[in-house]
């Protein structure tokens, strides 16, 4: 009998033992993908931006937005910037050397706008094999309504986006977010100009309400 | 005797069974996972633009190579591109608009370079929770001699940084980006000029994984 027990006693940590190994991974193989450990629903946002792209005026920028998460994949956003104008050497030099009017020179002033975000990759990420940070990047495209200036008249102008970005996560309420986004704008209703891009990048810090289990 | 072989083997079991339930625990990172890909000799073709400039983009193809002493640091021993100029609609709205003919434009011919490599990030990204893929971010920090068409060969330094994605042990894509700050030296220019580099290259490795 106390043979028995003695077998049987031997063989349960065998047992766990095996259970164990078929827990662990083999080294290179991926055998199940890891729950989330963030997720995000009502996210209010707060962002620094920069348009780089005309050759004449650079916009500083400063936008608010709000982007409700449907699930961990897709989400839907409302934002508005507001732009103040710095003008480049070029410019300068065509005001200062050629006479050129300051209000020969079309600069954005605001834009609001919606964008669909769609988000395929999530994922963590070693920092000097040290600790690990959670992130993900996402995909945008949307509309967006510009007023130009020249400094006297303003004009409203359609546009459309694309654009992307990442995201890396402080906490299941704080991430912080990168975003590059080219606005196709369109000429205004009865006017002669043509498409005009606009790219934004912008930086900000992102704060979560809910979403997070 | 009896009992304490007993209460040994029961001893036994209950160890090997809490190590089973830390195993099970996925909320709690115990352990960081090793590279599946490591890096040693690598050879990098690419294809980049030149954006900074508002006359000219600049569009080049790059050859380098990089050796990887760690999974941490690498020295891009050797880097050379040679890049055509797109001219943007900025010369002609200049002439048509304002009535300005712009002065010959300085832009880059080719250029070469060596840079030292920090990877402070390698991780996994589930795409649609369907697929893993494999990636680092790295840093760049180093010199470039630019040879551009007026003013001649001209040093600069570069900082930037840059992502790469594995496709298996031997491939990666690997996407950079560059500032360099050309030094006024050479050609009798007296300020400093910007030249900001945007690349993407396929890369091959050779030697460094198990």
């Amino acid at each position: 009998m106390h043979r028995a027990i003695l077998a049987l006693s031997l063989l349960a940590p065998v047992l766990s033992w095996g259970q164990g190994e078929l827990l662990e991974a083999p080294p290179s193989s991926v055998y199940a993908l890891q729950d989330r450990a963030y997720r995000l629903q009502n996210e209010f946002t707060v962002m620094v931006g920069l348009l780089p792209s005309d050759p004449y005026t650079k916009g500083l920028f400063a936008q608010g937005s709000y982007a409700f998460h449907f699930n961990d994949y897709f989400g839907i956003q409302a934002r508005g910037a507001y732009s103040i104008s710095l003008p480049t050497s070029l410019r300068q030099q065509l005001e200062r050397d050629f006479t050129i009017l300051p209000t020969a020179f079309q600069r954005v002033l605001f834009f609001v706008g919606g964008d669909l975000m769609f988000r395929p990759l999530y994922g963590k990420l070693s920092v000097i094999n040290k600790t690990v940070i959670h992130g993900e990047i996402h995909l945008l495209g949307g509309g967006s309504a510009f007023a130009f200036t020249d400094g006297q008249v303003p004009s409203l102008r359609p546009a459309v986006d694309i654009g992307g970005g990442g995201r890396l996560y402080l906490g299941k309420n704080a991430s912080l977010r990168l975003d590059v986004v080219n606005h196709i704008v369109l000429a205004a209703p009865g006017s002669m100009s043509g498409i005009t891009n606009v790219l934004a990048i912008s930086f900000g810090l992102a704060v979560n309400f809910g979403g997070t289990e | 005797m009896r009992r304490l072989s007993l209460v040994l083997c029961v001893l036994l079991a209950s160890s090997a069974l809490a190590q089973v339930q830390e195993l099970e625990n996925p909320g709690v990172t115990s352990a960081i996972q090793d590279r599946p890909y490591r890096m040693l000799h690598e050879l990098d073709i690419w294809v980049g633009v030149l954006p900074l400039d508002a006359f000219y983009v600049g569009v080049y193809a790059q050859l380098s190579y990089s050796y990887h002493f760690s999974d941490r640091f690498a020295w891009q021993v050797g880097r050379g591109a040679y890049g055509l100029a797109a001219r943007t609609a900025l010369r002609g709205e200049l002439e048509r608009t304002y009535g300005v003919q712009p002065t010959a434009n300085d832009e880059v011919q080719f250029f070469v370079g060596s840079d030292v490599m920090w990877k402070p990030l390698y991780g996994k990204l589930a795409v649609l929770n369907r697929a893993v893929i494999h990636g680092e971010v790295h840093l760049l920090g180093g010199a470039t001699l630019f040879r551009f068409t007026n003013s001649g060969f001209r040093p600069g330094i570069n900082l930037g940084g840059g992502g790469r994605i594995f496709v298996n042990k031997y491939v990666s894509f690997r996407f950079d980006m560059t500032h360099n700050i050309v030094l006024p030296t050479g050609g009798g220019t007296t300020s400093f000029g910007n030249v900001m580099t945007v690349n993407l290259g396929l890369a091959l490795n050779f030697g460094g994984n198990d």
